[in-house]
């Protein structure tokens, strides 16, 4: 982790952050079987209130997560190899 | 050189974004897809395992609450029968198992016998199904659905104790539709559903086979007036409902379809595979990688019911799921794999213990998706 750039880790750790609040809403979700009755309308607000916020998360993990986290290496490979091209031009 | 370096920076993360996005979700739930088309035996096991508990756990009328009571009886029947075509379908592709999961299939038998799972028949109608086989109503909501699990059950085991009520439910059923005008026999009273008729065709054909009895001519005389006055020419689509003259009263739908397909291609190979390009042609869409089938044509747009499911951005919940089964009937592996992905994205599963439960599906969206990723490849 060390041998990350500063703004790189710290981006990871708040997307790991969300990866692991995602793993604990699915653990209640699957252990509380709340889903079926949502399914079958026959639930209590707050069980309707976690299966919103399970699948927002879930959205949010696979749509924008997984992708922004593609994107972050991409950005800091081509950050990388700008700054090793910018030295390597510039006058001693 | 600066405005390169800039720009570079902030649009090749932005391609990548939307490569990734395009690629890796649908990629990820795809995984496990090929075992399923290939009908891994371990892999339908895991399924068959919950629905089997989930059904043991004996869901019920109060299971459901849509605030109608029919649409509650419909979707307790369709969890036990869904569950019982599934056990079907998978002893069928692997005989081996037929003693480990024919007493799964006999319980879904009963439960269907029972009259609190009759009873949103029962109240339609104001007869039971099962009483009043000598009588001219329709009863396609129950009898066509429930043939179809007795006929199934008769290729595993053509004397098993329900053999008899198969015989019986295949004389009304045939008896009724050569006596209906429109070649329809009715839902409920005065609904007229083309969808819910194709269970009940499939039934006598795959009776037929089953015991040897010829019911060519009128399966012959059933698949051109289905084709000619219940599949629209344009978009190749099942029309939803029917007037009492056959004539249509609601527009071609993804979910009737599909669901009609699933049975259809039992009885009629060509025609289900006639709608099942229409399917293609006409509703096939996706997005991010994930496959999807709308519940109206392309340009089209209408409400979504309790049939349809939600319906979002056009995306039919139902139409989806129901068309995963037609997908392997017909050997389309690539749509089968999209439409998977998608059923593993919105249904969440999961593999504890071994056994796989999709925890957004509940009984009866367990029991679909199991009828539906074990239909049985036309040979």
């Amino acid at each position: 982790m060390t041998l990350l750039p500063n703004s790189l880790r710290g981006y990871l750790w708040r997307f790991s952050a969300i990866g692991a609040a995602y793993l604990i809403l699915f653990e209640i979700v699957a252990r509380t079987n709340v889903m079926p009755r949502v399914m079958t309308l026959n639930f209590a607000e707050w069980e309707l209130a976690l299966i919103v916020l399970f699948l927002a998360a879930r959205f949010l993990v696979y749509l924008v997560l997984i992708p922004a986290v593609v994107s972050l290496v991409v950005y800091q490979v081509v950050r990388y190899l700008l700054n090793l091209g910018k030295r390597s031009t510039s006058p001693r | 050189m600066l405005w390169l370096r800039r720009n570079l920076l902030f649009l090749l993360p932005l391609l990548a974004f939307f490569i990734a996005l395009w690629t890796i979700p649908a990629a990820w739930c795809r995984r496990g897809a090929g075992e399923w088309f290939g009908g891994d035996l371990a892999t339908q096991q895991q399924l068959a395992r919950t629905v089997a508990r989930q059904i043991l756990d004996g869901p019920t009328h109060d299971t459901f609450k849509t605030g109608i009571k029919r649409f509650d009886g419909e979707w307790l029947f369709g969890t036990n029968l869904m569950a019982g075509i599934g056990f079907c379908q998978l002893v069928l592709q692997h005989p081996e198992t037929r003693a480990e999961w024919t007493p799964q299939i006999e319980s879904c038998i009963r439960r269907l016998l029972t009259k609190d799972v009759q009873e949103f028949d029962r109240a339609a109608w104001e007869e039971g199904p099962i009483e009043s086989l000598d009588q001219p109503q329709g009863h396609a909501a129950y009898l066509g659905y429930f043939n179809f699990l007795l006929s199934l059950y008769r290729q595993i085991d053509p004397a098993n104790e329900f053999a008899a009520l198969n015989d019986q439910i295949t004389a009304t059923l045939i008896r009724r539709y050569e006596s209906s005008p429109s070649g329809l026999i009715a839902t409920y009273p005065n609904e007229w559903y083309p969808v819910d008729n194709a269970p009940g065709l499939a039934s006598i054909a795959i009776t037929g086979r089953a015991t040897g009895r010829d019911y060519s001519a009128f399966l012959k005389k059933a698949e051109d007036s289905f084709r000619q006055h219940y599949v629209n020419a344009k978009s190749g689509l099942i029309i939803q409902a029917v007037n009492a003259k056959g004539l249509p009263s609601d527009q071609p739908r993804g979910s009737g379809s599909a669901l009609g397909t699933f049975f259809l291609y039992h009885a009629f190979p060509d025609l289900g595979r006639e709608i099942y390009a229409g399917i293609q042609r006409s509703l096939e869409t996706g997005l991010f990688g994930f496959g999807a089938i709308r519940e109206y044509p392309h340009g089209e747009s209408g409400v979504w019911d309790i049939d349809s499911g939600p319906v979002i951005f056009g995306f039919g919940f139902s139409a989806t799921g129901f068309t995963i089964g037609p997908a392997r009937a017909y050997g389309d592996e690539a749509l089968y794999a999209r439409l998977f992905s998608s059923a593993v994205f919105a249904g969440a599963p999961s593999y504890r213990g071994g056994d796989l439960d999709f925890l957004t599906g509940g009984p009866l969206g367990n029991a679909i998706l199991f009828a539906m990723l074990t239909t049985a490849p036309l040979p």
